[in-house]
């Protein structure tokens, strides 16, 4: 089932922009299993919810109302994406590329080929 | 050979074939409900008819018998009118179920009357069609009874093939049923072979009933491994389910048929699935990474000694892993690995069991067994351990007149069976008035069962003897081998060539005890066997008993989802094709084990499925020749030697304890078959006989 | 033939592929039907596998300790030079 789109609202103040935050956190942590099974990743819950995390700890310093209004709007065209399998495993991925457990790029060959460990990694 | 003239063209066919055999071998295709290949002709359906010359009407071509110089004509006028008027007929009382009914896109009523039927009904008003009850034939089969044609391939099948007598026809012309007219289930292990006969949709499958339509489904060509039989299966997939599996034509192994368990199990492969890799944290499993469990796999591997670390291989394990596995414990210099058959106490074989391929293979080749004269079963079902082989000692049975006896506990078969004890003094003495008839025997069978490995010193006493009376069968046709072994697993025989499961009882009981073990798919392993401060590892696709003794868990691949070799009980070496990705992060199985070889610092040489296969090869040359089933002259000859040395005496035969059969429950043996709904709704209905309520029991069409 | 004392420490698996019918494996098939159970007899617990399968080439492939193979070509050989080739493999600890 699609997930039914949100009115783009306007965040009367910085409460209010806090409860709308929270909101969409506790989205995103609630569907990481779901992300999981949908596309196929080779990732583990904790790692997903790890990576939203960093997300959000990206702007947490973030005080115009207005910028937060747009990073809602953002965050949740993201969910979307996602959700409906509009975005596919390689979108979901570029998250994922740095990301330590994966440890891919620790396999490859000096050339940048891959290895049978890269390639068992990647699946 | 015989010549006719079909439609004017000569062709040669064999003496005492049918018409409608000639027509197929001049290449014209002939409609017909009624007859099938394999079961007896009945003639009932008309469907068949075709013009013969200086015959005053057509004549039905399954029941009639070329005469040299006959001349068939399939395409003239009076063929087509008998083909729609016989259409018409057998439509004029078939209820209008098509866009309901299962069977709607491979159906034969539907085709064949696109094609030799008539293009108008003459019927301008539903004026009452015949209505039949349905009937309730268990959790399996759907009936619906509207939709029968009275072809009775059914009942041929069941009465010959499956030797279910409960299922016939009751009355007749207009009021005829097929049925069990007492109201009991088809409690046969066939019985879902009767939903590929039935040509229109009386007859499907209840567990995926109104599921998926034909056109929709991707089909692939694979392998069974419920049992060691390696029935030929297609695997019909849509997106990353499997809605069902049917099988394929293999003259050499399951002809046309395949078992219950094979048919509907697969359902469980979408339960309790194995999807990330796991670690134990107190009582709980926490999922990680591929690359954390492998590393600690590897450090608790390293942290004991070579005689210390174990691996035990279960029921679905592909050549290609258990040669990876047996590779990687060689390059670690360890040597205990350990079939499921010997669980659940990991006793080792007998000695020099694996060695020689006579000892464990079905050597008579699953063709042979039709031929069998006389047949003495020792600590084996093969009604439930090989349900496929059955079918043929059955045919044996119909066709050859042939005797059975066992030495087990009391079994039902589906053919007259002598039960001798079950004590293997029995089979030492030879007393029985059975043991004349199989010394007379042209053709005689003695059938050793798997469930004889979990005592290696039974089976080895079995074995002797075995070679002992097969000695004093005098009369035995040149060529045939008289001593067989029954396997039940999927993965034994390939254990068993590869020389994985070659660790004898003597070695394994001085073994210390293990500090590190590898399940690669072995739910079976009693727990007090295992140490409780040795390190698990299990590695397999569903989360049943093995994975719960685990310390680290890892996913693999079902058989449907990997590529993989597996040897049949006859030695036939055969592939599995993926028809799925594994799910989510399970890997292939032997990929895992290369993977681990490479954080333990040992690497084995190959890295890819070609790599894996040409070192099958060079552990056992049989594995370079699919499909093929190779006799194996001189291990027979070295067997029948080393047994003859042995004397099994009938003091250490009484001192042996009584046999006993490995398979109680046929419907749960593995972790699919645990794992699957249908199969418990099977072992309610077939094994512990409790009816099905009566919601269940009557879905409506 | 005695086998005392031929097989090495290291030995831990004998492999002897042959061809059911083949003139090329007649040696190595004699020497498994004469040979086979007094091996046997003198080491149990030594797996010897025989494996047979049309068309492939007479040749032995000793396993020793920590996964190190070695393999012989028996093509062709009678069956004293079998016996011959064969000792000196179990005897090596390579």
């Amino acid at each position: 089932m699609t997930l039914p789109s949100v009115t783009t609202a306007v965040s009367r103040d910085m409460a209010h922009a806090r409860q709308r935050v929270l909101s969409m956190y506790r989205d995103w942590l609630r569907s990481a299993p779901e992300i999981i099974k949908l596309h196929d990743l080779s990732l583990t819950t904790p790692m997903v919810r790890r990576r939203v995390r960093l997300e959000f700890e990206k702007k947490r310093q973030v005080r115009d109302l207005g910028v937060i209004d747009h990073l809602l709007f953002k965050g949740r065209t993201e969910y979307e994406e996602t959700m409906n399998m509009w975005k596919q495993n390689a979108h979901v991925m570029q998250y994922f590329n740095e990301e330590e457990g994966l440890a891919i790029p620790r396999y490859q060959r000096a050339d940048g080929s891959a290895s049978f460990m890269s390639k068992f990694l990647r699946k | 050979m015989v010549e006719v003239f079909v439609d004017g063209r000569p062709v040669q066919v064999p003496e005492g074939s049918a018409a409608i055999q000639a027509c197929e071998l001049a290449g014209v295709e002939i409609p017909r409900f009624c007859y099938h290949e394999r079961l007896a002709v009945a003639g009932n359906c008309r469907m068949c008819l075709v013009e013969v010359e200086r015959a005053p009407k057509p004549v039905a071509s399954c029941a009639m018998p070329v005469m040299p110089g006959m001349k068939i004509k399939t395409n003239t006028p009076l063929v087509h009118k008998a083909r729609e008027g016989v259409m018409e007929f057998l439509l004029a009382n078939h209820p209008l179920d098509c866009p309901v009914c299962d069977w709607g896109g491979e159906c034969d009523l539907q085709d064949q009357s696109m094609r030799f039927g008539s293009d108008r009904s003459r019927q301008h008003e539903p004026t009452g069609r015949r209505a039949v009850e349905n009937k309730n034939l268990g959790p399996l089969v759907k009936t619906s009874m509207n939709r029968c044609i009275q072809c009775t391939r059914c009942v041929r099948f069941a009465n010959e093939v499956a030797g279910a007598e409960e299922l016939g026809t009751t009355g007749r012309g207009n009021d005829m049923q097929i049925g069990t007219y007492i109201e009991k289930t088809l409690a046969t292990e066939m019985s879902g072979n009767v939903i590929d006969l039935c040509p229109v949709g009386a007859l499907t499958a209840k567990p995926y009933a109104f599921s998926y339509r034909a056109w929709e489904l991707k089909r692939t060509e694979s392998v069974d491994v419920m049992d060691a039989v390696g029935s030929a299966i297609r695997v019909d997939t849509r997106g990353t389910e499997v809605m069902r599996i049917s099988p394929r034509e293999n003259d050499d192994v399951n002809e046309e048929w395949i078992s219950d368990k094979t048919r509907f199990a697969f359902d469980g492969l979408k339960r309790q699935r194995l999807t990330h890799p796991l670690m134990r944290e107190g009582d709980r499993f926490v999922p990680c990474t591929w690359e954390a469990a492998l590393g600690r796999v590897a450090d608790a591997a390293r942290a004991a000694q070579p005689e210390e670390r174990i691996a035990v291989a279960g029921p679905f394990a592909d050549a290609e892993s258990l040669v990876a596995l047996k590779d990687l414990f060689n390059r670690w210099d360890s040597e205990h690995l350990f079939l499921e058959t010997n669980a659940p106490e990991l006793v080792g074989q007998p000695a020099g069991f694996a060695d020689l391929r006579a000892n464990y293979l079905f050597n008579a080749t699953i063709v042979g067994a039709e031929q069998a004269d006389a047949v003495l079963f020792v600590g084996t079902n093969p009604r439930h351990e090989a349900a496929i082989i059955n079918t043929r000692f059955r045919k044996a049975f119909l066709h050859n007149r042939c005797d059975f006896a066992a030495i087990s506990p009391e079994m039902t078969l589906n053919y007259d069976c002598v039960n001798l004890g079950d004590s293997l003094a029995a089979l030492t003495d030879a007393k029985h008035p059975f043991f004349e008839r199989l010394r007379a025997a042209k053709h005689p069978m003695i059938v050793l069962g798997s469930g004889l490995l979990e005592r290696p010193d039974a089976a080895q006493h079995a074995l002797h003897a075995a070679h002992a009376l097969a000695k004093t069968c005098t009369n035995a046709a040149p060529g045939w081998t008289a001593v067989n072994f029954l396997q039940r697993q999927a993965s034994a025989a390939a254990a068993f060539d590869l020389g994985f499961a070659a660790t004898t009882a003597a070695a394994a009981a001085k073994r210390p005890a293990a500090k590190f073990v590898y399940l690669l798919g072995a739910d079976e392993v009693a727990p007090a066997a295992l140490p409780a401060d040795a390190f698990v590892v299990y590695q397999g696709s569903h989360g049943d008993a093995g994975a719960a003794l685990a310390d680290v868990v890892l996913p693999g691949a079902a058989y449907t989802e990997k590529s993989a070799t597996y040897v049949n009980t006859e030695g036939r070496v055969q592939r599995v094709r993926a028809a799925l990705t594994p799910p989510l992060a399970a890997r292939d199985d032997w990929a895992i084990l290369r993977a681990l070889s490479e954080f333990a610092g040992t690497p084995l040489p190959y890295a890819s499925v070609q790599g894996v296969r040409a070192r099958l090869a060079e552990v056992a040359p049989s594995f370079a020749a699919p499909n093929v089933q190779a006799a194996q002259p001189t291990a027979l000859a070295v067997a029948a030697a080393v047994a003859a040395k042995a004397k099994p005496s009938k003091a250490k035969a009484k001192a042996l304890p009584a046999v006993t059969l490995p398979v109680t429950d046929f419907y749960l043996t593995d972790a699919i078959s645990r794992n699957s709904r249908t199969m418990a709704q099977c072992s309610r209905a077939f094994t512990h006989q409790i009816a099905e309520s009566a919601h269940e029991a009557h879905i409506a069409v | 033939m005695s086998w005392k004392g031929a097989v090495s420490q290291t030995l831990r698996e004998l492999r002897l592929h042959m061809c059911q019918t083949g003139p090329g494996s007649a040696g190595l098939r004699a020497f498994v039907q004469t040979e086979y159970p007094a091996l046997k007899a003198q080491y149990p617990d030594l797996p010897v596998l025989v494996r047979e399968a049309a068309g492939v080439e007479a040749r032995a492939y000793g396993r020793f300790a920590h996964g190190r193979e070695q393999r012989l070509t028996l093509e062709g050989l009678s069956q004293q030079d079998v016996a011959a080739k064969l000792k000196q493999l179990v005897a090596s600890s390579a």
